[in-house]
């Protein structure tokens, strides 16, 4: 009796041993555990803790935070961002954080369920660790129409803006916004890399010289209310504008007007900016998994409207676009839709660089 | 005289001869000098001139430059006030006179909670006779005919800044009752989260799923036979805690709730005498970027309802494993559920122990087709000589994300007494083939993750 007695108080003492070397184990190692999962930056010296919805939002906020804070993300670039299981590690990561930064829209309905379970009031929504990177973007696609009628639609409009080069700018200031809140003595450095970024931004879209003539924001109001290469068009040393037109619209030129189709409305802001006239999609209507009709519908729209490329976000199958393929001879292009969606595409300026290649190699 | 005259004129005219001579001879030297000067001068001013020519050259030149200058930054100013004209360009909103003004005081639907409506409806046959099959649920639901298993209205709004209330209200063509209703504190100290209300409790991987959400159409047998069919639950407080991560986890939490259950009839736990404690740790493991595996360990202690205030505890090992591929969300996940469960059941003259099982396997195939299948055991928790087996195999098709259908087959092995439906006799085994259609109206969606 006594030696069971001993016995189970020897397992009691074991358990309770073993049980808190792994608490001290996971304390120690969870100051790490967002470095980990970073794929940008070191910890810096304020120490801020940023994590972000998505991988593109978290290259912005890098590049505006520099060294002083750590960066990280939820979904993965390769994943839809509509079906991100809200796993508990996640709402762990969330726990720690000093920013949350998100779309605002009616993207990420999976954050709900986590940012409930984080026990982190300072990221909540309307909190100075808040940050709706979608507030002042001039939202596309905005719903006339409520219902399910609709398919899965989304109430405020279409949320994939990270497609959009200009909408950086807005995501720019807002998560500046953000990071002067809750940080607020490194406001001139979070300010400077700010001005920095939205100036590279127009340099890589619009080309210096342009830039240099009339200003990045004059040229980005302009590419906005459609009225920039009308404007182009104009008589300048010689010759034209547009002669002086550099960076990713003047790699998109031979895009503009093209008539495409894309699988989801995830291409609108790209398409918008690059001149490219999206026509169709493949899904019937958003969310709606297409049926053998829609198929056949999509197969003679392409061949009746002189339709040249299908744009697909990489996590879609590829069934349907590989079978419309087939029949009609274009081609199925499938993109990832975010920052490290693919190898070797680290940053916002990589993966619109790679769009634009893989559509001006594959567009017919 | 004329001689004097001749020589005198002759004289005149050499005098003047000498002196026109000396007057031409000084002339000379002087326009000599002159143009000696002029050449000099000539020579000078052509000197100048060349500088002069080339300094006009050079003026023109530059005046020209500065025309073109000039007139390029006149193109170039004119150009950008064009752009910046254009830039500044809005869309124009037409004036109308058909334009009507509303008033927001009656307009206050934004602040409305979101409101869903689902819908259950089933049919399904049955081998055994209809007669042992009356209550759908209570036995089974091969019920051969249509029915609603219920109307569930969902209401979900924040209360304010601090907390969030949901209410789930259940409603059949018997009854109109209460499935869930609580208000929730978020981010209270301790990594704490609080509940009040009525609301299923956290207890192993099913017991909070709402009937629509569950991966087959029933609940487990071991959980009804347990718990009642309508899961375990009731009036109380619950608590989340956000635990420091245990046993080399990615997230572990604590679940601790005291409630007044709600179940009526005897032949389950727990009476409605008295309180239910129930409490469950939960470990989280991430094993990929695509996988995940979670343990719970869970117990609820309470009255039985035998006499003298008797005692029942129940005990739970609950295992989840779910494969979703990143990039593939939409088109494949494995979402395999296990549970085991103890019960311990005082009794006044003998206690009892009962135990049962479920494991329930889903596989999503493509965006709209799910298979799954169920095995299950379960001992009634105050006769473990009376048990039952079922076996359930399920087709589910997803026509979006708010409607699906189901084809369901279930083998139900029965070693049990009814004594209402079968008095002294075992129910009957049974094959049962079901169809379910199950829709919902507005946001609501089963968060599973």
């Amino acid at each position: 009796m006594k030696t069971d007695i001993r016995l189970k108080r020897q397992i009691i003492k074991a358990s309770i041993i073993i049980l808190s070397l792994s608490v001290l184990y996971n304390i120690t190692i969870d100051a790490q555990g967002n470095r980990q999962r970073n794929r940008y930056g070191q910890s810096g010296a304020s120490g801020l803790n940023i994590v972000c919805s998505f991988s593109d939002y978290a290259s912005i906020a890098e590049f505006i935070a520099g060294d002083m804070a750590t960066v990280s993300f939820i979904a993965q670039g390769e994943q839809d961002p509509h079906f991100v299981p809200p796993k508990p590690s996640y709402a762990v990561t969330l726990s720690r954080a000093d920013m949350w930064i998100t779309t605002g829209m009616d993207l990420e309905m999976w954050s709900a369920t986590l940012l409930d379970k984080a026990h982190n009031r300072k990221i909540m929504d309307g909190e100075t660790g808040f940050v709706a990177v979608s507030d002042g973007i001039n939202v596309l696609q905005k719903v006339d129409k409520g219902d399910r009628t609709e398919g899965d639609v989304h109430l405020m409009g279409n949320p994939h803006i990270n497609t959009g080069p200009v909408n950086w700018k807005i995501i720019a200031r807002n998560i500046t916004i953000g990071l002067i809140k809750v940080d607020p003595a490194n406001a001139a450095l979070y300010q400077k890399n700010r001005d920095d970024f939205i100036d590279k931004v127009d340099r890589a879209l619009f080309g210096d010289k342009l830039v240099d003539l009339f200003g990045g924001e004059t040229l980005t109001r302009m590419l906005e209310n459609n009225t920039l290469f009308t404007f182009l068009d104009r008589a300048y040393e010689g010759g034209k504008l547009i002669d002086h037109l550099g960076g990713w619209l003047k790699k998109a030129m031979p895009l503009r007007g093209k008539r495409i189709i894309t699988y989801h409305k995830n291409w609108a802001y790209l398409g918008n900016t690059l001149g490219l006239d999206i026509v169709g999609y493949i899904e019937p209507k958003p969310g709606i998994p297409p049926s053998a009709k829609h198929v056949q519908y999509m197969i003679d729209l392409i061949n009746e409207q002189n339709i040249k490329l299908m744009l697909v976000a990489s996590y879609f199958e590829k069934k349907t676009p590989d079978m419309i393929e087939e029949k009609t001879g274009i081609k199925a292009l499938y993109l990832p839709l975010f920052v490290h969606g693919v190898p070797g595409i680290n940053d916002n300026f990589d993966l619109v660089d790679y769009w634009i290649d893989q559509i001006n190699a594959n567009i017919q | 005289m004329k001689r004097i005259y001749c020589i005198f004129f002759t004289l005149i005219i050499f005098s003047g001869y000498l002196l026109q001579a000396q007057n031409q001879r000084v002339t000379s030297e002087a326009f000599r000098d002159s143009l000696d000067l002029l050449k000099k001068e000539i020579r000078m001013l052509k000197s100048q001139n060349k500088i002069t020519s080339e300094k006009l050259d050079s003026l023109l030149k530059s005046i020209t430059i500065m025309e073109e200058e000039k007139h390029a930054e006149d193109d170039l100013q004119r150009l950008i006030e064009e752009a910046n004209q254009l830039a500044a360009r809005e869309k124009e909103e037409e004036e109308t006179l058909s334009k009507k003004f509303h008033s927001g005081v009656r307009q206050q639907q934004g602040l409305n909670p979101n409101i869903s409506l689902g819908g259950d409806f089933f049919t399904a046959l049955s081998s055994s006779k209809n007669e042992y099959i009356t209550e759908p649920g209570e036995v089974g639901y091969g019920n051969n005919g249509f029915y609603m298993r219920e109307i569930e209205l969902a209401l979900v709004a924040p209360l304010d800044p601090f907390t969030r209330g949901k209410t789930f209200i259940s409603v059949t063509k018997e009854e109109i009752s209460i499935e869930e209703a609580y208000m929730e504190w978020l981010n209270l100290p301790l990594n704490m989260n609080l509940k009040i209300g009525i609301f299923y409790a956290e207890f192993g991987p099913l017991n909070r799923y709402h009937d629509h959400a569950l991966p087959q159409f029933d609940r487990p047998r071991a959980l009804v036979n347990m718990f009642s069919n309508k899961g375990l639950g009731g009036t109380g407080v619950s608590s989340t805690f956000m635990l420091p991560r245990i046993l080399f986890s990615d997230a572990s939490s604590l679940d601790l709730a005291v409630v007044k259950g709600t179940s009526a009839v005897d032949t389950f736990s727990f009476s409605n005498e008295g309180l239910q404690y129930i409490g469950q740790f939960k470990n989280y493991y991430d094993l990929s970027r695509s996988s995940y595996l979670e343990f719970r360990f869970s117990g609820v202690t309470g009255q039985n309802h035998s006499a003298s205030g008797n005692r029942s505890y129940v005990g739970s090992l609950g295992m989840t494993y779910k494969w979703t591929p990143v990039g593939r969300e939409k088109y494949r996940t494995i979402d395999w559920r296990t549970e085991l469960l103890y019960s311990y059941r005082q009794e006044d003259t003998d206690n009892i122990t009962s135990k049962g099982f479920y494991t329930s396997l889903q596989n999503k195939l493509n965006s709209r087709f799910w298979i799954g299948g169920r095995v299950g055991y379960s001992e009634l928790p105050y006769d473990p000589g009376q048990y039952e087996w079922d076996f359930t195999v399920n087709i589910d098709f997803w026509q979006s994300e708010f409607v699906f259908t189901r084809i369901q087959y279930q083998y139900n092995q029965r070693n049990k007494f009814h004594n209402e439906i079968a008095p002294g006799n075992f129910l009957p085994d049974d094959h049962s083939i079901l169809i379910q259609v199950n829709w919902a109206m507005g946001p609501h969606k089963h968060e599973a993750y």
